[in-house]
């Protein structure tokens, strides 16, 4: 019932649009043609599919799969792209040939990326139809944002869901590996947990694994651990003259391998402070016990000063320091 | 002795490094009492040694023990005094400097609120609606803010009033945030006392007191819910830990009462309301149920719960919503426990037994599934966006751009830990280190309150507020401990002495010790804590107790300067006024927000809308007293997403905007003058960023940066950049200021190109003195219906021809071939 309702108005405008333009019939065959819908472009094919008196709307990924260029993403992205335009080809003929997705490598279209004047890959751009039904947007260009959305699947599907003529379902084929696999090693897990249980009980009740445990989490969390996560901060970075620097210039910037830096700073200080409170007045020989002393307490200081000369470093104005 | 070696008897001691005994208690008397420098006991008491002891130096022998304990609790106070006083006064910098200004954006509308609080009464409050803000839409402010904060002012208001001090409301609200900085250093005492000794607690109200981590949010002026916050929070665990080890329902009351206040108040207290069932599953786990957590446990969260339920803006949430089913699930399963426990004394046989825990597991793990069902049929609302984005950190950057465009909300570097919190961030996994060794119940509080704040410190840059009171409560007990160490006069027997007074024991312990002489110190450790109170434990010379005694001395020294510097260098603008130096060193006080409002105010009609960026709506319905279309409550993600769509099109699209909202000015902030860095202009992507996640298709991120992907504002600005109304209102007329020489951008460092911009639909009303605030007010549609475009380019023609009418033609021709050119990008 809904789907006549949809087919109406549709069919209608059929026949009008077949007459106008040969092109989009050649488009369809194209798309048809190809396993999920995908149409291969070229330079030249790129222009004549974005003519301007397209009346279907396109969206074109700009990527460069082949081997030489170590383009990473593209692959990571290919998927997602023909996964969505699998689903699109799914919906009836005269809804899909409305919208084409379509595929330009860099090795067939340099040419088009040197006018784009695009220096990352890969792009998706949707060009809404500019004649005929479908004419309505406003922006003649619209470009998925990558960094943001990620190379997934599903973002680029909700982008779509709201610009092509139609909504339509993500498709996903089902692995039934998957239902068979997980209840299996859920049980597995369960079992061996059970069976192991003799070592297992008293490591869970060990005061000494916590307590490491709630330590070093503390540790990780408070040298900006999270901060790397989100902001998916590099390890280490290339300095100007080429070498590698571990410190991100400014305030509120950091590098992996800084936070790690500073979290076994941390732990070493935190660790002084303990050995002078509890193993330092154990120490029954006097002697011994005088040169534990200045030994840790050495390096509280001399780490201490370390870790401010660190953060001078990293928040100029800082006035204070306490050995360097 | 008695107190302390309470090992838990869940927990099996196979890890001797942790399991040794606690430092004797008459160590820790002596520490007390020669830290606050009146001391006459050389013995510890009960101590039973014959010898006399030696001590690293004199202590006076004639003073009674009253006297001490008289002089300690003296002293105790008068250090905690002290303390309160320095927590307010290191927190008086912007007063002393500007003058008693509330702060920044928020506490406008909380001083607002303040005063129809005060001027009009509590039920008008309680019912006020507010027609001018979110024009034309309002907001009921009564059930869609916290209202403890304001009630709070309005009763020291009212007492001071009954008691002859008839202070201005904004005084009190101004002097909030510090006055309950001093309380909250003295309820970190009592928490910190009841986790160690009294000296911890001192240090700890100390740390507190001073920290920039907390006075980042406390200052004079910042009128914020935080402010009491921090304070309501201590104040409940501190009850919670006192209920807890009591088992007084008084004091469970207590808890739930500060719960209450602190539900009124800030929407962080859903931290307290799972971090109290946290604390009671833990020890439920680990074997340590007992009657007086039930007790504590079921008055807190009765009491609280229905105390939470009275405030209009939680309601029925702490039945309805997943961030409080751990406190109801937790509250169920000690019901449950409770009464095994009762059948259990009751009933014995082994076989009864079992069939009971069997009958506990199975009701936890069906109404466990019964929680599922039914947050999964839609009856309990799953989390909150905003509490779902602390466990998915990438959630709010997809979905709540808003939440995510806030400064406030990014995760922390290690920077940050450092500049608010200095020394105490590794003293802090030292204290977390010393409450596994004792691993009292109370102790485990702290542990399980360390590791889930460090987490939200870490994702979030503001939570580091919620961080600092256990930072300081941990630190000071490490601290505390070490200087308990070096300064307890008492010298140890040495090894010689010790060999002579085994010599005559049996021959075991000599081999002990030759075995754990030829290990490390780890063993000699083990092996002094195996003797117990035998062994001695205890620093020998005179030369390093003063060694570390002065190192510490001079972190403290340090940390305080370091507070003071941060205080009084980051956390002390009020940001309504700013500051900067002349050259000369003088100060010189840039006050153009409130130069700008009150012109508002003062200029223009009362009923005159104004539409600015959400950021400082509050600012102009508090000073201005105008309408605004959207303000910092940020409610509305459409609406602000239709000033982002306004601010950021052309003028033809932003027009019809601005009529049908009737906006009759338009404020934007512009710091490219004088360099400050917080304008519109730099928040102006967020503003395309949040049009473009209502109209996809009108707004794009992309079309404002350059082919090579920077954000440019000079000769580089793509012609949607140039085109935009903020980019336009920002600009207008800038380069006149520098007669002929290039017009410089001094916060993004860019030259603005000299061609005029041409406003068609606006008008220049006022620019402050140091054009931050530029104020355009919209022109009415022309009265002989034209285009206001053509009307500017007549009217333009008719002046000067040739300029005008060229700057036209050429920005005509620059937007066609944006548009033309647009697909190339």
């Amino acid at each position: 019932m809904r789907l006549l309702t949809i087919l109406t108005p549709l069919l209608s405008l059929l026949p009008l649009a077949l007459s106008l333009s040969s092109d989009q019939e050649h488009w369809a065959e194209l798309s048809s043609k190809s396993k999920d819908g995908v149409i291969k472009l070229d330079s030249q094919s790129y222009h004549e599919l974005l003519a301007d008196d397209r009346e279907y709307s396109v969206s074109v990924v700009l990527t460069a799969l082949p081997a030489q260029f170590k383009c990473q993403p593209c692959h990571d992205f290919d998927p997602s792209f023909h996964q969505v335009a699998a689903s699109w080809k799914r919906k009836p003929k005269h809804v899909r040939d409305q919208h084409f997705f379509a595929k330009l490598d860099f090795q067939d279209g340099q040419a088009v990326y040197q006018e784009l004047g695009l220096t990352s890959a890969p792009t998706v751009m949707f060009h809404p139809a500019l004649t005929g039904p479908n004419k309505s947007n406003k922006l003649s260009v619209i470009t998925y944002e990558m960094n943001r959305n990620g190379l997934t699947a599903p973002p680029l599907h909700s982008f779509l869901l709201n610009l092509v003529p139609e909504p339509f379902a993500l498709y996903k084929p089902i692995n039934p590996l998957h239902y068979i696999a997980v209840p299996i090693s859920l049980i597995a897990i369960t079992v061996s947990l059970y069976s192991m249980r003799k070592i297992l009980v008293p490591l869970i009740q060990s005061r000494l694994i916590w307590g490491s445990l709630s330590i070093v989490l503390i540790l990780t969390f408070t040298s900006g651990h999270m901060w790397n996560r989100i902001k998916n901060a590099p390890y280490v970075a290339a300095g100007p003259n080429g070498q590698i620097s571990w410190i991100a210039g400014g305030y509120s910037n950091q590098l992996g391998l800084e936070s790690q830096v500073v979290a076994g700073i941390y732990g070493l200080l935190g660790f002084s402070i303990i050995a002078l409170t509890v193993l330092i007045p154990a120490q029954s020989s006097p002697i011994k016990q005088r040169v534990g002393v200045y030994l840790w307490l050495g390096m509280l200081i001399i780490v201490f000063s370390l870790l401010i000369k660190l953060f001078r470093m990293k928040n100029g104005g800082y006035p204070f320091a306490l050995l360097f | 002795m008695a107190p302390k070696a309470k090992s838990p008897s869940g927990t099996p001691l196979k890890t001797t490094p942790l399991s040794a005994p606690l430092p004797r208690k008459a160590s820790a008397d002596i520490l007390s009492k020669s830290s606050l420098a009146v001391d006459d006991e050389p013995l510890p008491s009960g101590s039973t040694t014959p010898k006399v002891r030696k001590l690293a130096y004199p202590l006076p022998t004639h003073i009674s023990p009253t006297t001490i304990n008289n002089t300690e609790s003296l002293l105790r106070f008068i250090i905690l005094a002290l303390i309160c006083g320095a927590a307010i006064g290191s927190r008086l910098f912007a007063v002393i400097r500007f003058e008693s200004v509330i702060h920044e954006f928020d506490p406008w509308f909380n001083y607002r609120a303040s005063k129809v609080l005060v001027n009009k009464g509590f039920y008008e409050f309680w019912n006020w609606f507010d027609p001018t803000a979110w024009y034309p839409l309002g907001r009921t402010v009564g059930t869609t803010l916290y209202p403890g904060l304001m009630v709070t002012a309005g009763l020291i208001w009212h007492f001071l009033r009954l008691i002859n001090m008839p202070v201005d409301i904004r005084n009190v609200c101004v002097m909030l945030a510090p006055g309950f900085a001093g309380l909250t250093a003295w309820t970190t005492y009592l928490f910190t006392t009841e986790m160690s000794t009294p000296s911890a607690g001192l240090l700890a109200a100390a740390f507190i007191g001073i920290a920039p981590g907390y006075i980042s949010r406390s200052v004079a002026g910042s009128y914020d819910n935080e402010a009491i916050a921090i304070f309501l929070l201590m104040g409940a665990f501190y009850s919670w830990i006192k209920a807890m080890k009591t088992g007084s329902a008084l004091w469970g009351m207590v808890t739930a009462l500060f719960y209450g206040w602190m539900v009124a108040a800030w929407g962080g207290y859903v931290f307290i309301t799972n971090m109290i069932p946290l604390h009671a599953f833990v020890l439920i786990l680990m074997g340590r149920f007992n009657n007086r957590l039930y007790t504590a446990y079921s008055s807190w969260y009765v009491i609280g719960t229905i105390s939470s339920m009275q405030v209009p803006f939680v309601e029925f949430l702490p039945i309805r919503t997943s961030e409080h089913m751990a406190a109801l699930g937790v509250f169920g399963l000690l019901q449950l426990i409770a009464f095994v426990e009762i059948v259990r004394r009751l009933v014995p046989g082994k076989q009864f037994q079992l069939l009971l825990r069997a009958f506990v597991v199975l009701v936890f793990v069906v109404s466990f599934a019964a929680l599922v069902v039914l947050t999964f049929s839609g009856w309990i609302a799953p989390f909150a966006g905003r509490f779902y984005s602390l466990w998915d950190t990438g959630y709010a950057k997809v979905h709540m751009p808003i939440i995510a465009s806030v400064s406030e909300h990014q995760p922390t570097a290690w920077p940050s830990f450092f500049f608010d919190l200095e020394m105490l961030i590794f003293f802090f996994p030292a204290g977390v280190f010393w409450c596994f060794k004792e691993l009292r119940d109370e102790q485990i509080f702290i542990i399980i309150y360390a590791t889930l704040s460090a987490y939200f410190a870490g994702v979030m840059v503001r939570l580091m507020l919620v961080i600092t009171p256990v930072v300081c409560v941990a630190a000071a007990i490490a601290f505390s401990k070490l200087l308990e160490a070096y300064i307890d006069p008492v010298i140890p027997e040495s090894e010689e002495e010790l060999e002579e007074a085994t010599a005559h024991q049996p021959m075991s312990k000599a081999k002990a010790k030759k075995i754990a002489a030829a290990q490390q110190n780890k063993s000699e450790f083990n092996f002094t804590g195996i003797l117990g109170g035998k062994g001695e434990k205890g620093v020998f010379g005179l030369d390093t107790r003063f060694a570390v005694v002065s190192v510490l001395s001079l972190f403290l020294f340090l940390f305080v300067y370091h507070c003071t510097w941060v205080t009084s260098s980051a956390y002390s603008s009020p940001s309504v006024v700013l500051a900067s130096r002349n050259p000369d060193g003088s100060q010189n006080i840039i006050d153009d927000f409130r130069e700008a409002y009150y012109w508002i105010r003062q200029n223009t009609e009362k009923d005159s809308v104004v539409m600015s960026w959400w950021d400082y709506g509050y600012q102009i319905a508090g000073m201005a007293d105008r309408p605004t279309l959207v303000d910092n409550n940020t409610w509305n993600n459409t609406h602000i997403a239709t000033v982002g769509k306004a601010m950021s099109s052309n003028e033809d699209a932003a027009y019809p905007i601005l009529r049908k909202h009737d906006v009759d000015y338009v404020l934007v902030i512009f710091g490219g003058l004088l360099g400050y860095s917080g304008d519109d202009i730099n928040k102006f992507l967020w503003m395309v960023r949040i049009a473009q996640g209502e109209w996809p298709d009108e707004v794009q991120e992309h079309n404002y940066f350059t082919q090579r992907g920077e954000y440019a504002v000079d000769e580089r600005a793509t012609p949607t950049m140039k085109n935009s109304l903020m980019y336009k209102m920002s600009y207008y007329r800038f380069h006149e200021l520098f007669g002929g020489h290039p017009a410089q951008d001094r916060v993004r460092g860019q030259q603005i190109p000299s061609t005029g911009i041409q406003l068609d639909t606006l008008d220049e009303a006022f620019t402050s003195e140091n054009w931050i605030v530029r104020i355009y007010k919209v022109k009415k549609e022309d009265p002989i219906g034209r285009e206001l475009k053509a009307v500017s380019s007549f009217e333009g023609g008719k002046k000067l021809k040739k300029s005008a009418s060229s700057s036209n033609a050429a920005l005509a021709s620059g937007a066609g071939g944006g548009r033309k050119s647009r697909p190339n990008m």
